[in-house]
This record gives structure tokens, sequence and C-alpha cells, in this order.
């Protein structure tokens, strides 16, 4: 099994160079690139579903396979290793699963364009750096795949470079995971000082005895990576204008896998974060905060794919809720469902973009379900899951994180969730209640996007047309798990991975609470806000279609701010972009230029060179003057010597 | 006041005439001559004190100051020539182009 | 490290004929008739080759996991005044042998561009090749000292020769700038000689026996300073970097190569090298001024970076920021840091070597490095945007790039030494991203102007030849290091173990009060002498 562990990310490694070196040949090659990257990635997935079975065989048993050692500098040592356990087969699984049938539906959607070879290769690549970071032994090759898939995004979101818009998104996306990634480096150097390792296995042993300071402060560092990757408050802005890039990168990257990086590495960490109870609390309020203003961001949005982006930004804020409560089990199960149904509505958005000619706006949208059904249908599944819509996948996700948030002051008495923030309401209900109210929103505005484009008048220009099968298949697939995974394997998920681990306490929990009264009570109030939602959207954008024109009307000054994002982008281009150029600029001109180079440096140059030009003045260039000095000089020794002369002549 | 002291006397108003020449002197070929001057007072006072104690070493450093001499010449005039044929005139302050 | 310098002469000459086949190069070159372009680069290959197939020679009979000098070569040179000629490889050096005689070779390959005078260019950089070659394999002051101002000669030319539009201004502030610290060190170089006479009964300048030398306090940071200062200007650390944005953005490529690539690594490798075995307590007791320098260099040149609008000089404030990485790991003195140290300084020499070609191949098509002027090369020259990628990537430090391994140590080094330093170089990462990428983005990304540029071409085979080892080599450092690190390993925690060992054995009262250490006498070198007479 080893050796197949190894294969699995060498698939589309060798995927990306083969497409990458056919990618200068001629139309013929070209078409050959999508179904090699196809091939790769499905390869990678039987390989995958085969270790899985292995694994599955036998009770608590890990796979590991060591490649070689990557660097040592004694005591310290990195082995390029993978790790094959429960959590890294799910990961696994749903990113060569999902990540073929986006290959799959790439083919169809790309069909057009003259570099997808160059496309398919980065793809590929990205598939490879995806599968180092979830199968990495340790936190250095996680890392290795952590700013590989970040290379990965920033080349295909700057896919269509001949438009600088798209690759300064793809270069602010890359910048801002840096940041991220900075964090990372950090926490790292601060494990490796406190136990001078980082493979999980070593830190998992060591991390009990260590200053309990110092593990928090390692939590947070990690987690301000998380807050890159997974693009959550205050590091979040680079995801919506990641939608620059083609959109079954969109899927992929930005929806299915690279931005659960952060929650995966969260709960591959999950023993350093059980004793962080404060560095939890800290990621229960940014996944919390995030899950809300991401929401209502999107509720605004005309461009479908933005609508989708915020819904992600939001979706992932979800997923840390969950982890903020330690439920880590919880999370990957909504990283799991959220991969399906987000990369269902991102490739039936595709589609709808595909089939209206490249257009986004929903505005020129309308009337599609006639044009478009499968597509449709797909869609509405889709979005049923995503609003929590009673028994679809969406719904068990959702709803067991928020019970966790609910519960998790009685669940780990150990965790200390007594921050009170209004009044006297805890964080952890605080944090319930605004989940509660965002689910309520995204199911609102996912109806609204759902209405917009498929129901009413068309009001664009070109005639649309529904996709070919290649994209369709993988909708269809991809709709129903959406659908049916939670109600049929939901159960069996959750105590899959609960066996896992015995750390994670709050899902046990979770599957006794199916006799608790309030859990009940709680599981009929959610299923009642998710359809509030999808109802309010319905009547909004059909019956009542004046509702959200009047709220727009009087609510001017609010619909502003939230159609400009909170002002967040220009906030940080006034408060840390434009001050560091500037200050950057001062350096330059002022400091470099003026101070180092032009007082010190030449300044000490033009003095010597001021010296030397009072000095020639001596040199008059007379031969009899030279000559008068010479013999007053002369004269001035010898009396010198004679005045000075210790012994008499 | 010794025998001696008479030639070192005349050797010291030699010499200093011979300065005087070369620090005023503007014609390059008085300034020669007036180098020659000092040498030859140098000489003197070489043969008086050489007498005066006895040795032989007085007289030959004369021998050497002679072939310096007669060296110096040499080069001198060659320098006097060929300053004449770039300035035109032998004079000191016409030939400045040393001046910083 | 008393074992290190320990020295047997091992009968090789190969590290002579290593350092003296360019200077015959250069002898042959000028013997050979002046406008014969072809014959001359013939003749300088083969030189260059040769060198650098000794080279590779002399990595495969290296022997690994040992700290000792190997291949070494002892002669009397100046008897009377004690100098020897005395040569030997370590792990230290062995790296950055190859690295100078792979990048001599590929500049000399490369130097299609040059218009005149090619024969003398070439002889200029074999001249040079001997002076790199030289000064990393000199285990003697004075004959280290030869062939560190040996280099400065021919870089002087090459800048003021074959350079831009203000080449003398530029070219005179290089030499000035770096003679002025390499004179001070000439002093210091003097003293120590004189310094081991007077302690031990011989004038000596092998570093051997200077590192038998003990001084006052006050002595040893006087001598450790001009020692320093020299290193300091060549690395360039901030803020004595204002020689080498100009020097850069004036030499020809070929001379930015090398300037960058070899010519800098001798600030760290003399640090490393003399003045960490011959000075620990001064090293330990300073150490806290090189980390802030380091750090500030490292955010500082790349602030500055960010807001060029000439490529090349980009790059040059990104070696300030790169180097300043260097002497943070060395500063950190820990073995990660030091590790990383020696191996950023191979990667930057590949990285930033091979950035350089680039902009040259930019310049040579047209004359210009503004990167206003370009744009949307992607579209036209797709190879050409591929190499720079790479090397984008190496320089930014990208996992499974060269620049990862060595960035990474050093900032676990430099963590572990303070903290907040470590924290605040890690910025150095993000701020790396920002201008190298944002550089890429303006060159190769956005629309195409095929007025102004449409008759660019892309890389022809000559430059892909010169690109390939370059490329190779920063997959093979970023994905399989070990070879490289196990050869450095030893040499530098032999270094490392004599500076705590010595710091340990006398500990370093420098840093707390230097008027402590001024009280207590030298005592080594008088019992010494003792036991010698007897």
């Amino acid at each position: 099994m080893e050796k197949t562990l190894l294969l699995v990310p060498l698939f589309p490694l060798v995927g990306a160079l083969l497409t990458y070196v056919i990618s200068g040949k001629d139309e013929r090659h070209h078409r050959m690139a999508g179904w090699i990257a196809t091939f790769a990635a499905v390869g990678s997935f039987i390989l995958t579903f085969q270790l899985w079975r292995a694994l599955s065989a036998v009770e608590g048993s890990v796979i590991t396979a060591h490649a070689w050692t990557w660097f040592e500098v004694l005591p310290f040592k990195v082995e390029f290793a993978f790790l094959f356990d429960r959590l890294a087969a799910v990961m696994t699984l749903i990113i060569t699963g999902v990540g073929s049938l986006i290959h799959l539906y790439a083919i169809g959607y790309m069909s057009h364009d003259p570099e997808r070879p160059r496309f398919f290769a980065y793809l590929n690549l990205f598939l490879f750096a995806m599968l180092l970071l979830v199968l990495g032994d340790n936190l250095l090759v996680m890392f290795v795949g952590w700013e590989g898939v970040g290379l990965c995004s920033y080349l295909l979101i700057g896919f269509w470079h001949r438009d600088m818009g798209n690759a300064v998104a793809g270069q602010k996306a890359f910048v801002v995971n840096r940041i991220g990634d900075a964090g990372f480096l950090l926490g790292m150097f601060l494990l490796v000082m406190m136990t001078g390792s980082l493979e999980f296995q070593q830190l998992s042993q060591q991390i009990p005895y260590v200053d309990p300071m110092m593990i928090e402060l390692a939590a947070i560092l990690l987690f301000i990576g998380a807050v890159g990757k997974s693009a959550q408050i205050p590091l979040y802005v680079w995801l919506p204008d990641a939608m620059a890039g083609p959109t079954p990168v969109s899927a992929l990257i930005h929806a299915a896998t690279m931005v659960t990086a952060g929650v995966y590495m969260m709960a591959r960490m999950q023993v350093l974060y059980s004793f962080a109870p404060a560095a939890l609390s800290v990621v229960l309020i940014v996944g919390t905060l995030t899950a809300f203003v991401a929401a209502t961001i999107a509720i605004v949005q005309n461009d479908i794919k933005k609508v989708l982006a915020y819904s992600t930004v939001s979706q992932l804020g979800y997923m840390f809720m969950a982890m903020g409560s330690a439920a880590f089990s919880n999370g990957i199960f909504h990283v799991v469902t959220h991969a399906f149904f987000k990369a269902c509505l991102f490739m039936g958005a595709g589609s709808v973009i595909h089939g209206c000619h490249h257009e986004q706006d929903m505005r020129k949208f309308g009337g599609l379900w006639r044009k478009m059904p499968l597509t449709f249908v797909t869609y509405l599944i889709s979005t049923l899951a995503i609003a929590g819509f009673p028994f679809t996948s969406g719904f068990f996700s959702k709803d067991a994180i928020l019970w966790t948030v609910f519960n998790v002051a009685e669940d780990a008495p150990a965790m200390n969730h007594t921050v009170v923030v209004f009044g006297d309401i805890p964080l952890n209900l605080f944090c319930w209640g605004v989940g509660v109210l965002t689910a309520l929103m995204t199911a609102f505005y996912m109806t609204r996007s759902l209405m917009m484009t498929f129901f009413g008048k068309y009001r664009g220009h070109h005639e649309p047309h529904e996709s070919p099968m290649v994209m369709t298949i993988p909708l269809m697939i991809l709709a129903a798990l959406a659908a049916g995974f939670g109600f049929v394997y939901g159960e069996a998920f959750m105590e899959y991975l609960v066996g896992w681990t015995r750390i994670d306490m709050q899902v046990g929990h979770h599957a006794l609470a199916e006799h608790n009264e309030v859990y009940h009570t709680l599981e009929l109030f959610s299923m009642g806000v998710a359809i509030l939602g999808i109802v309010i959207g319905v009547l909004c954008y059909s019956v009542c279609s004046g509702i959200p024109k009047a709220l727009v009307k009087h609510a001017k000054g609010l619909h502003n701010f939230l159609v400009n994002k909170w002002w967040v982008d220009e906030f940080y281009q006034a408060v840390l972009i434009r001050p560091l150029s500037g200050f950057s600029t001062f350096l330059f001109k002022s400091i470099d230029r003026v101070l180092i180079d032009g007082i010190l440096v030449n300044g000490s140059g033009m003095f010597v060179e001021a010296g030397g030009d009072v000095l020639r003045r001596l040199q008059s260039g007379r031969t009899s003057s030279y000559a008068f000095l010479m013999f007053v000089s002369l004269f001035l020794l010898i009396l010198l010597y004679l005045v000075f002369m210790p012994v008499p002549i | 006041m010794g025998a001696v002291t008479g030639y070192l006397y005349l050797s010291a108003l030699l010499f200093s005439l011979g300065v005087l020449g070369v620090l005023v002197g503007r014609n390059t070929i008085v300034i020669l001559m007036c180098v020659e001057l000092m040498l030859n007072a140098v000489n003197i006072a070489f043969e008086a004190l050489s007498v005066h104690f006895q040795t032989l070493d007085g007289q030959i450093a004369v021998f050497f100051v002679m072939s310096v001499a007669a060296a110096e010449v040499a080069v001198g005039l060659a320098i006097v020539i060929t300053l004449f044929r770039n300035y035109l005139s032998v004079e000191t302050h016409d030939a400045v182009t040393l001046r910083g | 490290m008393e074992h290190l310098f320990n020295l047997t002469a091992s009968g090789d000459v190969v590290l002579s004929l290593l350092v003296f086949l360019p200077l015959f190069g250069a002898i042959t070159l000028f013997l050979l008739p002046e406008d014969n372009d072809s014959l001359a680069r013939s003749v300088a290959m083969f030189f260059a080759g040769a060198a650098f197939l000794v080279s590779l020679t002399l990595l495969k009979l290296f022997e690994v996991g040992t700290p000792r000098m190997q291949f070494v070569e002892m002669m009397d040179w100046i008897p009377s005044l004690g100098v020897k000629y005395i040569l030997g490889v370590d792990g230290l050096s062995i790296w950055l042998l190859i690295l100078t005689t792979l990048l001599s070779l590929l500049v000399i390959f490369a130097s299609t561009s040059i218009a005149q005078r090619l024969r003398s260019y070439l002889g200029c950089l074999l001249l040079l090749e001997t002076g790199m070659l030289g000064s990393f394999v000199a285990l003697d002051g004075i004959t280290f000292y030869m062939f560190y101002e040996l280099m400065l000669i021919p870089m002087y030319f090459l800048i003021g020769v074959w350079g831009g539009k203000r080449k003398i201004y530029a070219a005179l502030k290089f030499f000035i700038y770096t003679a002025l610290g390499s004179l001070l060190m000439l002093v210091a170089i003097v003293y120590l000689g004189l310094s081991h006479e007077q302690q031990f009964g011989e004038l000596s300048f092998y570093l051997g026996d200077w590192v038998n030398l003990r001084f006052g306090a006050k002595e040893e940071l006087l001598l450790f300073a001009a020692f320093a200062l020299a290193f300091s200007i060549k690395i360039p650390l901030f803020p004595l970097h204002t020689w080498l944005p100009d020097a850069h953005v004036e030499a020809p490529t070929g001379g930015s190569v090398i300037l960058a690539g070899v010519l800098l690594k001798l600030g760290i490798y003399g640090l490393i090298r003399f003045a960490m075995p011959i000075f620990p307590g001064a090293i330990e007791a300073l150490a806290p001024v090189f980390v802030v320098l380091g750090v500030a260099g490292i955010v500082y040149g790349a602030l500055v970076a960010w807001v060029q609008t000439d490529i090349k000089k980009l790059v040059a404030y990104s070696s300030v920021s790169h180097l300043g990485f260097c002497v943070l790991g060395l500063a950190a003195l820990n073995m990660q840091g030091m590790q990383g140290s020696v191996l950023q300084m191979i990667n930057h020499g590949i990285s930033t070597g091979a950035l350089f070609f680039l902009v040259g191949v930019l310049y040579d098509r047209k004359h210009t490095r503004l990167i206003a002027d370009y744009g949307g090369l992607a579209q036209k020259v797709p190879m050409f945007a591929f190499v720079f990628m790479v090397f984008t990537l190496s320089s930014v430090g990208l996992p499974l790039t060269n620049g990862f391994v060595g960035e990474f140590l050093i900032l676990l080094g430099g963590f572990q030494y303070n903290p907040v330093a470590g924290a605040v170089a890690v910025t150095g990462v993000v701020l790396g991203a920002l201008y190298m990428l944002s550089l890429y983005r303006r060159v190769i990304f956005g629309s195409f102007n095929e007025e102004r540029n449409g008759d660019l071409t892309d890389l022809n085979p000559r430059e892909k030849l010169v690109f390939a080892p370059l490329l190779v080599l920063v997959f093979l450092i970023g994905v399989y290091p070990q070879p490289f690190l196990n050869r450095i390993e030893p040499s530098t925690r032999a270094v490392l173990e004599y500076v705590n060992q010595r710091n340990a054995v006398a500990p370093s009262v420098v840093a707390e009060n230097p008027a402590l250490r001024r009280t207590s006498v030298p005592q080594g070198p008088e019992s010494r002498l003792e036991v010698v007479e007897n």
C-alpha cells in the first residue's frame, strides 16, 4: 500500500508535466490535454479508493509512506513522508473525486480556449499540491502543499492574463495568502522550539507537556495561516477577486478544496487546539463574524460568481465555528457536503455563463430553466442543500455545527467560553444566534440567485443553450451527492470520523443528542429558518418583486454599504497599501538616495574632494615657489632637529 | 678659528648664494648654474674636512659629486631644450602646466 | 577547530590548478589577436570549462562528513615576512567554488551581446574568476587579501568599460567603497600578523595560527570591526549597500551576474571563515547588531525594491533583502541559521544570477530596463515567461524550489535566536512575494504593446543552454538539498562549536562589561612561549 500512497500525488504531477509539454504543440494535442489531465485525476481517485478500502479493512490502522529525507540539520529533521488515516482518506477522496468531476467539466467549459493545455497543467499541478497538503506526514510537507496550492491559485486566477485585472487579482490572492503563511511559518518555528519536531505523531505526544501559553500562541499563529488560506476575516478579501479565474477553477480551488485547507489543518492539529481554549475562542469569533459579514454582502451582489464567492466565505465561517467549538469532525463533515453543493453551484453557474456567452450578471439572466433544464435542476438541488432545506446534506452538516456551538460550554468544560459579549449572553450562544441569522440570510440570497437566474423573463441578448454532456454529467453526480449524502451516509460518516480520534468529544455528544429534547426543538427551529429564508426569497423575486426595490430605495445607505462590501478593500487600500507604498517611496527617495547615498556616501566623497580643492591651491605650478617651499621646509626641519635633538653636537 | 673654518665659511657662503640663485632665478639656465654652484660649495666642504680629518672619504665623495654634477648638467640641459621647444622660453614662470 | 586547522599538505596541486587555470586563460587571451572574437571566446570557454571540470572533480573527490580542510597546499611564499601560500577547501567553500566556476562559464558562454573589445572583456572575467576562486580557498591572510583585491580590478573595468550610461560613476563608487573596507581589513591583517610575532615569537598570517591569538576586549572589538566593515560592505549589509544598485544597474549582464552571484558571497564567507574563529568573543557580543541590521536589510531592501521602476535596480535591492537573510542566519549563531545562511548563498547565486541573465535577455533586445516599457510578454515570448516565472518563484522562496530550504532554516534559526527578530524577518517573505510578483505581473502579464515590442524574440538556443543548468539546480536543491547540506554541515558545525567552546572557556563578558574583560590579561601566549622554550 505504501507504493500506492506515493503514486496518489504522483499521478497529477505527471499529468501536469505531460500537459505542459504539449502546450507548445498543435491543436490536435491541445484536445488531448483535457483528457490526459482528467485521466490523471481519475487514476488518483481510483488509487485513493483502494487505499481507503485497505484502511477500512483494519480498524484503527494508518498507512504511511516515506519518500525521502528532505533536509536535516540535526537535531532537526524533515522527512518527505505521507500519512493516510481516516481524516486524510476523507479529504483525499473529496479532492480526487470532486477534482475528477471538475476536470471532466472543464473539458467542456474550456473547449474553445486556445491555451487549455496550460490550464489543465495548472489544474493537475493544483491537485498534486493539494494532495501533498492533506497527505503530508508533518507540518512542513503540509506547508509545501499549502504554498503550492497558493501558487496554482495565483496562476489560475490570472490564467487570462491579457487582462491586467485578472493578473492583479491573482497577485492579491498570493500576497494575502502569504501574510497567512507568515503566521503559519512562525507557528511552525514556535512548535519546533517547543517540541523539536514538526511530525504530527511527535507533536501530539509532546504537546501536552508544553507551556500552555506557548500552545495558545502557536495555535493562534497557525490559525493566521488558516485565516489566509480559508479566506476568513480579516484576510478574506482575496477570494471574491479570485473569481476572475475560469469557473472550473472557482469550483475546484476556491470552493471545494483549497479554501478548506485551513479547516483541514485545524482538524489535523486538533491535539494542539484542544489544549488551546483561548485560541479556539478566537477561532469561534472569527468564524462567526466571517459567516455573518460575508452573508450580508452576498445578499446584494449581482454577479452570480460573486454571490457564490461570498457564500463560500460565509460557509467557511461556519466550518470555523465548528472548529472553534472543538467539533473537528463536524467541521470536516461540512467541508465534505460543502464541496458537493458548492462545486455543483459553481459549475451550474459556469454552465449558465457558458450558455449565455460569458455573461455573469444575474440581471441579464432570467427564465433559463426552460433553456437549460439540467443545469436548473442541479442548481435547484444544490441551492436547497446550501440553504439547509430539511434532509439535504447541507441541512445535516449545518445543523450539527449550530448544535455544537449551542452546546459547547456544556460539552467541553475545559473550554473557557464564558467571555461575556452582550450583557449576560455567553459567547457560544451569541455565536449560535448569529449562525442562525446567517442561515436565514443564506437561504434568502441563494434563493435570490436561483430566482433571478432561472425564473422570470430572459433579460439577456444572446441565445442561451444547454451545456454539453461532459459538463452536465458532473453536475448531476454532484447534485445527487448534495441531496442524498447527508441522509444516506451522514451518520456513518460521522461515526467513521469519530473513530479516527479520541479527542473529538463533540461528535460523540452529537450522536447521543438524538434523544435530547432540546436538540429536536433546535432541529425543527433551523428547519423553519431555512424554509422561511427560501419562502421570502421566492416571494421577493416573483410575486412581490417590489419589496427588494423598495428596500433598496429606503435603506440606501445600508445598501451602498453592502454593495461596496463594507468598504473593506478601500479600508485596506487607505490604511495599509497606500501608506506602505508611500513609506517605501519615502525610504527610497529620501532615506536611500538622499540620506544614505547622497549625504553619507557621496557626501564623504565630496568632503574629500572639497579638501583636495583647498589643498590644490598650494600647487601653483611655479618651480620657484616649489623650491622655496622645499628650502623653507628643510630649514625648519634642521631647526627642529637642532632644537629638539637630545644629544648636543 | 682653525684653518678649516675659513673653508667651511666659504662653502656655506657659496651654498647660500646657490640657494638664493635657485630661489629667485627665473631663467632655467641660471638655476642650473646655481645648482652647480651649490654642488661645488659642498665639494669645498668635503675637501676641507678631508684634509682636516686626514681621511680619503671626502676626496672620494667629491669624485661622486662631480660625476653626478656632470650627469645633472646633461639631463638638465636636455630638459631646458625640451622646455624651449614646448614653450619657446626657458623662463620658469612660463611653464606652469602643473598648476592644480 | 584547533584540529580543523591542524593541516598537513596533501601533496595535491589541484587547488592551485583550479585557481590559476583562469589566469592562464587570461594571459593566453592577451597573446591572441585583438579582433578575432570567436577565437577569443573559444579560448575563454576552454579555460573556464576546464576550471569547471576541475571543480567538479574536486566535488567528486571531496570527502563528506569531515570538517577538515581538504586538498591542502602549503608553501612558504615570503619567508622573511612569514607569508605562506596555503590553500584548502572545506564544506564552507566547496559549493561556492562550484557556483563560481559554473557562473563564470555561463557568463562567458553568454557573452555574445558584448559588441566591443570582447577579448579584454573575457580576459577580465577570467582574471575575476581567479580572484574569486583564490579568495575561497586561501587560508593565509595575505594570500586571501591578495586574491580578494585582485577581484576588484577586473570588476572595475567590467563596469567602467562595458557598462551603461553612468558607468564611470558606478565603477569608481564600487571601487572606492569596497577598497575602503578592504584597506581597513589590511590594517587588521598586518596587526594580526604582528600580534602573532608578539605573542608567539614569529610573524604569521596563517588563519590556523591566528585562532590562537588572544586579545583584550577593546582590541578584539576594533580588529573585528575592521574585518566586519570590509565584509559588510561586500555583503552588502544595510546601510552600507548603496554602491550595489549603482554597480548593478551600470554593469553589463555578465558583470551583474558575477557580482550578485559570487562577489557578494565573499562578505558572508569571510565573516564565517575569518571573523568568527579569530574573534569568537566579538562576534557573540556584536551578534545583536548584525541581527538588527540583517533584519532591517530584509525589510528595507524589500520595501525599496517594491517601488523601483528599473528591473535591474529592483533585483539589486532584492539582493540587499536576500543577503539580509544570510546575515540573520549567520548572526543567529546556531546550526539552523548557519546552515541556512551558507545554503542561501548558493541559492541566491543561482536565482539572482539567473534573474540578471533574464534582464540581460530583455536588454539585449530592447535596450531598456524600465518596467513600464514592457508588459504582456507572455503572449510573445512564452518560454521566457516560463523561465522568468521559475526564477521568480525561487527568489520568492516557494517550497520545492531552492529558495525555500535556506530561507526556512535561516528564519528558524533567527526565530530561535530571538522570536521578535524572526517575526520581523518573516515579513520579508510576504514583501518578497509582493515585489517579485508585481515585477512579474508588470513585465509578463497585461496587454502587449505590439508596436513597441513586436520584434521581441523568444530565448535562442544559446540562452536556453544558459538557463538549463540553473533551472535544474533550482529544483534539485529545492527537492533534495541533502547532498548540499551534508557537505556544508561538518564545517559550519565545527566553526560554531569552536566559537561556543571558546566563549564557554572564557565567557564573553564583552557584552555586559567591556571594562571587565580588559583587566583579564591574555594568559595563553606567555605560558605557551615558556613551554616552547623549555
